[in-house]
């Protein structure tokens, strides 16, 4: 057995005495997860997850679909402390994501196979970070004191952070890139792959920035979207050259 | 006061939001846009409004033509508090840009989901679909990253103020449909948080496409 | 004409390309245009009866219950009936059609379903704590290969344009086939009467379509555009259901999603489309 810290997010794979792999992946900032926001769509490794807040204040990742229909649960509503699917209203609870009512069968006692297909999540440093398998740790830290923004950028994951790379950015960790600069404030860049050739790019500050600053910390981050974004269609075009 | 409406147009369905903000009760007169085209009908034009487009809203015996200019004058006339059109240069300049925005919202997002929900041969005119598509994502990322900047000084509503105003009532309803077009809201984290928001606002009702939050339920 | 299926079910049987009104004012020089099963169709008026082409083909076309039909390949066979459309007393309303992005079965799955009523419909077709889907009965018309779904209940707020009390509405389904469906709910302040509606479905392809409705009614007091516009809202309301529905096509692979009690009908239809051998616009396996 490996001499590893054990937290509550520790599972250990009883064939090989190993923790099951998973990686934590930054998904969205923590501030998005409101009572008026909701379930809120977030991305991992390209494929849609449903996110909220439980009563007990923990963030909850699913997959988004309900195993009843189908219909994504970003079409749901959070009531009583429970996803309430917008189809048929059907109510998944937090933690194991299990069914607890069928509103078309109000006595029924709903069976404990109808449940959400659950994620892990966990909050560090104002970022909500998830993996499929259960992970060995926390998430890597990443210095950030303020969230400034998520932008949605139409490139691969991979000319992204080739194109970060070349600007000075540095791979802190995998999807955490600092060691650049916004506006003139220290940065550190976190990535997500969502669905269809887009990566969401979320951008913190190590400091609390003035407020005063902020237009142009901001102004910087749709630059910096610019450039990835044109080099993006350098990539593809020069692709296409090389087909030529 | 008498409202010339149909059920999924989301022009029309800014001003029932508004008035049902307002508490304004009025009289709903339902134009058979599709299939019957009554929108283009001779009276309509004539006694209405000369461009055979919907929501025209008549008050005192007068027909007032634009969803943005209805928006303004409901508004004006008949908000007590004065919140959704305050009276300050500054915010009322910044939501005309955003009525403009509006505007193209509808010419973009709105002219591609009228593309794709309507049946071949209903609509008699050529639609550049891609160029729409592509326009509405130029407005929503204009959208996208003026809330992202509004969010991070801690506010919520598209003009300097600290409630809602018309700004987003006009932008709203074209940006939440925008999916019934072909364009996905996926990487506009800022904007889908701003339709939460608005969403959430006590008094808020729904059209065909967008639901009104589910109220508690006995589950 | 190389259509991307060999699906009987969608070749050899009568489907809609829309209203016969798409025919105003069209020749063989300009038809009405319209895409069926992947490929263009071309329809017009020639003499009394219509003319079409499916993907370059000439195809056969026919005007019924004020829609226009093509049978893709093959020798046809008989429309379904429905005789209610040409019945004394009753009102037609065509409230002709939209577009949705997802799978015919899908949309007709969704017609046959009453769970929905109380969040999708929201105070129009029920409100909540009016939930529950009373037992009803399904069976099959072996004569005809149609589904009958009867005995249906639902508590309504406002079950049609001209109701101000909620009341205990009887609905009762008939699937005639894989993309027709015809629902019958009790006629507001005539009970012994039901309503009928019928929704048609063009597949434009496996994952787009356009949904038509159809209405003959027991009402002589609604102006056209209300009846239409409660359809309108209705329809409206379904929309983004069924577009964020995953996947598009409808799976029919036991197990793949989770009916329940209430879905007798859809589990029913399922395997009907199965026993069928259906492929286009479900996933088979």
């Amino acid at each position: 057995m490996h001499d590893l810290p054990l937290n509550d997010m520790t599972m250990i794979d009883m064939t090989t005495h190993l923790p099951a792999p998973g990686r934590w992946r930054p998904v969205l900032p923590a501030t998005s997860l409101t009572p008026s926001a909701g379930v809120v769509l977030g991305f991992l490794q390209g494929e849609e997850l449903a996110l909220w807040r439980a009563p007990d204040g923990s963030a909850q990742a699913w997959e988004n679909r309900c195993p009843h229909r189908g219909l994504r649960f970003t079409l749901g509503t959070v009531v009583d402390g429970r996803v309430a699917c917008g189809y048929h209203g059907w109510s998944f609870r937090a933690g194991d994501g299990r069914c607890m009512a069928i509103p078309a069968h109000p006595q029924m006692t709903v069976p404990r196979s109808i449940c959400a297909r659950t994620f892990h999540a966990v909050e560090a440093e104002g970022m909500v970070w998830v993996s499929r398998a259960p992970v060995a740790g926390a998430p890597p830290a990443t210095g950030v004191r303020t969230w400034v923004r998520t932008l949605g950028i139409r490139a691969s994951p991979a000319s992204v952070a080739q194109t970060l790379a070349g600007a000075g950015w540095r791979a802190a960790a995998p999807d955490v890139l600092a060691g650049g600069e916004i506006g003139g404030d220290a940065a550190v860049l976190l990535l997500t792959q969502a669905a269809d050739g887009l990566v969401l790019l979320h951008a913190g500050l190590v400091d609390a920035p003035d407020p005063a600053c902020l237009p142009q910390i901001h102004a910087a981050l749709r630059r910096l979207r610019g450039e990835l974004e044109a080099q993006a269609d350098l990539a593809i075009t020069g692709t296409e050259g090389a087909k030529q | 006061m008498r409202l010339f409406d149909y059920e999924l147009s989301g022009n029309c369905y800014k001003v029932r939001l508004l008035l049902h903000m307002l508490g304004r009760t009025h009289e709903r007169h339902a134009i058979d846009f599709h299939p019957g085209r009554e929108h283009k009908a001779a009276w309509f034009l004539e006694r209405h409004n000369p461009l055979g487009q919907l929501p025209v809203l008549e008050d005192d015996g007068v027909s007032i033509r634009d969803a943005q200019a209805i928006l303004v004058y409901l508004a004006s006339r008949y908000d007590a508090g004065g919140r959704w059109y305050p009276d300050d240069a500054l915010v009322r300049a910044q939501i005309q840009a955003w009525l403009a925005a509006a505007d193209e919202l509808t010419r973009t997002a709105g002219a591609a989901r009228l593309h794709e929900v309507l049946p071949h041969g209903v609509l008699n005119y050529p639609c550049d679909l891609a160029a729409c598509r592509t326009g509405a994502r130029a407005v929503l990322r204009l959208l996208d990253d003026h809330l992202a900047e509004r969010h991070s000084l801690g506010l919520r509503w598209l003009a300097s103020s600290a409630a809602p105003t018309i700004a987003d009532i006009a932008c709203f309803p074209y940006a939440a449909l925008a999916p019934e077009g072909g364009i996905r809201l996926d990487e506009f984290p800022a904007l889908r948080a701003w339709i939460a928001d608005v969403r959430a606002l006590p008094g808020f009702i729904g059209m065909g496409g967008i639901m009104a939050p589910v109220v508690s339920a006995a589950a | 004409m190389t259509l991307a299926t060999s699906d009987p079910n969608v070749l050899h049987d009568w489907i809609t390309v829309g209203p016969a009104s798409r025919l105003l004012g069209t020749s063989p020089a300009r038809p009405y245009v319209t895409r069926l099963l992947g490929a263009q169709a071309c329809v017009w008026q020639e003499a009394a009866t219509p003319a079409a082409t499916l993907d370059g083909a000439p195809v056969s076309a026919l005007l019924r219950y004020g829609y226009i039909w093509i049978w893709p390949a093959g020798t046809p066979a008989p429309l379904f009936d429905f005789p209610e459309y040409d019945e004394p007393g009753r009102r037609i309303v065509d409230c002709d059609g939209f577009g949705v992005a997802v799978s015919g079965p899908r949309m007709v799955e969704n017609f046959l379903d009453m769970g929905h009523f109380p969040f999708v419909h929201a105070d129009y077709l029920g409100t909540v704590p009016h939930t529950e889907v009373k037992p009803y009965t399904v069976s099959v018309d072996e004569a005809n290969d149609e589904i009958r779904v009867t005995e249906c209940r639902f508590v309504q707020p406002k079950s049609s344009s001209i109701s101000t009390e909620p009341l205990e509405v009887h609905y009762r389904y008939r699937i005639m086939q894989p993309l027709s469906i015809m629902l019958y709910k009790s006629a507001f302040g005539r009970p012994d009467a039901l309503d009928a509606i019928a929704l048609f479905v063009q597949p434009v392809d496996e994952e787009r379509i356009f949904a038509y409705t159809v209405m003959a009614l027991f009402d002589d007091d609604s102006s056209h555009t209300s009846l239409v516009a409660f359809q309108h809202t209705i329809f409206g309301q379904d929309k983004p259901v069924l577009e964020n529905q995953v996947p598009k096509r409808l799976p029919l692979r036991p197990g793949s999603e989770t009916p329940t009690r209430c879905d007798v009908a859809s589990v029913a239809y399922r395997r009907w489309l199965k026993a069928r051998g259906m492929r286009y616009g479900v996933i088979a396996d």
